[in-house]
């Protein structure tokens, strides 16, 4: 219940320009130069903060370095590891709803979790730095800005222009809504797929979640490995054997059953 | 006799480095960083703020250009002059240095200097110091003529947000 709290406070935190509607004063626009830690486009005509991919690929693309945004991701890193991902990333709440879909569910193997990595080298840093204008950003596939930017500027230009209706979609707009599509349809079939083998925020965490401060800690006395954490976990691995490994999103599903908790050790 | 683990021992020392680190990174861009954006340093929170319109480019020469401004010859001046104005006004010699680098300390006795001159020119020697005498009042001269700047047209430090 907290943590659903926590994540619907951070969507609305992350979308105060929604407060235009009743305050048309409002300058929701001045924090955008600072990244949030969150999974969250820029582009989203509500958004307060900036995307830290998004400035990450902009960055890269004038070849110079973000130490605010580096800054702020590695203090949030070093406090919690993927705390972010499990507890406040709205990518990870629709994940969440979408897997509740009744189909038959798949697992994937664990190798598919360094696609992540590869993205976050390849498509955040690489090619932005060395193609510049190069169309093939992460920023360009990203199935998060495909919901919180394009579909909403797409109506919104079409409204300004012809009220009511909405043709002009370009193929490039198709491709995203494609890529959004095949995501959605992995996410239903795979709990929180896009966390573990697609998004370059998470692998940045992920990095910090062996030392963070925040931490699981496991109660040897009360554990009789019964497997009741390792069902509960929405990314598929045994909190007894691989606490506080890359691929935990921090959740605290698992300390439903007691014997593990979470807390700064 | 108290054993100390040193693996126990290392992780909270790398979490107060890595704090460090991190939180000197966001420190040293805030106070030193600067980038030229069509001559004018801005700090890193403009240049995110630029880049998220993509309203800031490398050029040829790498240096960085806003094209927007460029394209339309009103604005380019109309965003310059309200800097210009500024620098005129409160701080001409701390906005001379600090391009990159956050070296802004180095003007600031060149302000003060003839500040503590004026004792010293009317007391000690006047003969000699008649060139300071000049300089001790230059304070006061200094507010109306805006010349001194304008001759140094080096960019202002401060972030225009």
């Amino acid at each position: 219940m907290s943590r659903r709290l926590a994540q619907a406070s951070a969507l609305v935190l992350i979308n105060l320009g929604f407060l235009n509607i009743w305050f048309s004063n409002l300058n929701t626009g001045a924090l955008r130069g600072i990244c949030s830690p969150i999974f969250y486009c820029h582009s989203c005509p509500w958004a307060t903060m900036a995307c830290p991919l998004g400035v990450l690929i902009n960055f890269s693309r004038l070849q110079i370095i973000p130490f605010i945004t580096i800054g702020i991701l590695g203090l949030v890193g070093t406090f919690g590891g993927r705390l972010v991902c499990g507890w406040l990333c709205p990518f990870g709440v629709l994940q969440e709803l979408l897997h509740k879909i009744p189909t038959r569910k798949f697992a994937i193997p664990a190798r598919l979790s360094y696609v992540k990595y590869a993205l976050l080298v390849v498509f955040v840093l690489a090619v932005p730095f060395f193609w510049p204008n190069a169309p093939y950003t992460f920023c360009d596939g990203c199935p998060s800005s495909v919901i919180e930017s394009t579909i909403p500027w797409a109506f919104v230009a079409h409204w300004q222009v012809t009220p009511g209706m909405f043709g002009g979609f370009t193929p490039r707009f198709w491709i995203r809504i494609s890529i959004l599509a095949a995501v959605v349809v992995f996410v239903i079939l795979v709990s929180r797929g896009f966390c573990r083998v697609l998004c370059p925020l998470g692998a940045i965490f992920s990095l910090f979640n062996r030392f963070s401060l925040f931490r699981f800690r496991l109660t040897y006395s009360k554990c009789n490995n019964c497997g009741a954490c390792a069902k509960l976990c929405p990314v598929d691995i045994d909190p007894v054997a691989q606490m506080n490994t890359a691929e935990c999103v921090r959740c605290h599903e698992c300390t439903i059953t007691r014997h593990i908790k979470m807390g700064i050790s | 006799m108290k054993i100390i683990n040193p693996g126990r021992a290392a992780r909270p020392l790398g979490i107060a480095l890595l704090v460090i680190l991190f939180a000197g990174a966001i420190g040293y861009s805030v106070r030193s960083v600067r980038y030229r954006v069509d001559q004018v340093p801005v700090g890193e929170f403009v240049v995110t703020k630029l880049s998220l319109n993509h309203s800031i480019e490398r050029d040829s020469q790498g240096s960085f250009t806003n094209p927007y401004v460029e394209k339309t010859s009103l604005s380019a001046p109309s965003r310059r002059t309200p800097t210009a104005a500024k620098v005129s006004g409160q701080k001409p010699a701390k906005k001379a240095a600090p391009v990159v680098a956050g070296k802004e300390a180095k003007p600031k006795p060149t302000v003060k200097k003839p500040a503590v001159k004026k004792p010293l020119s009317r007391t000690v020697v006047p003969k000699k110091t008649q060139p300071k005498k000049p300089s001790a009042k230059k304070p006061v001269v200094r507010k109306p003529p805006p010349k001194k700047p304008a001759k140094k047209p080096s960019a202002p430090a401060a972030c225009p947000t």
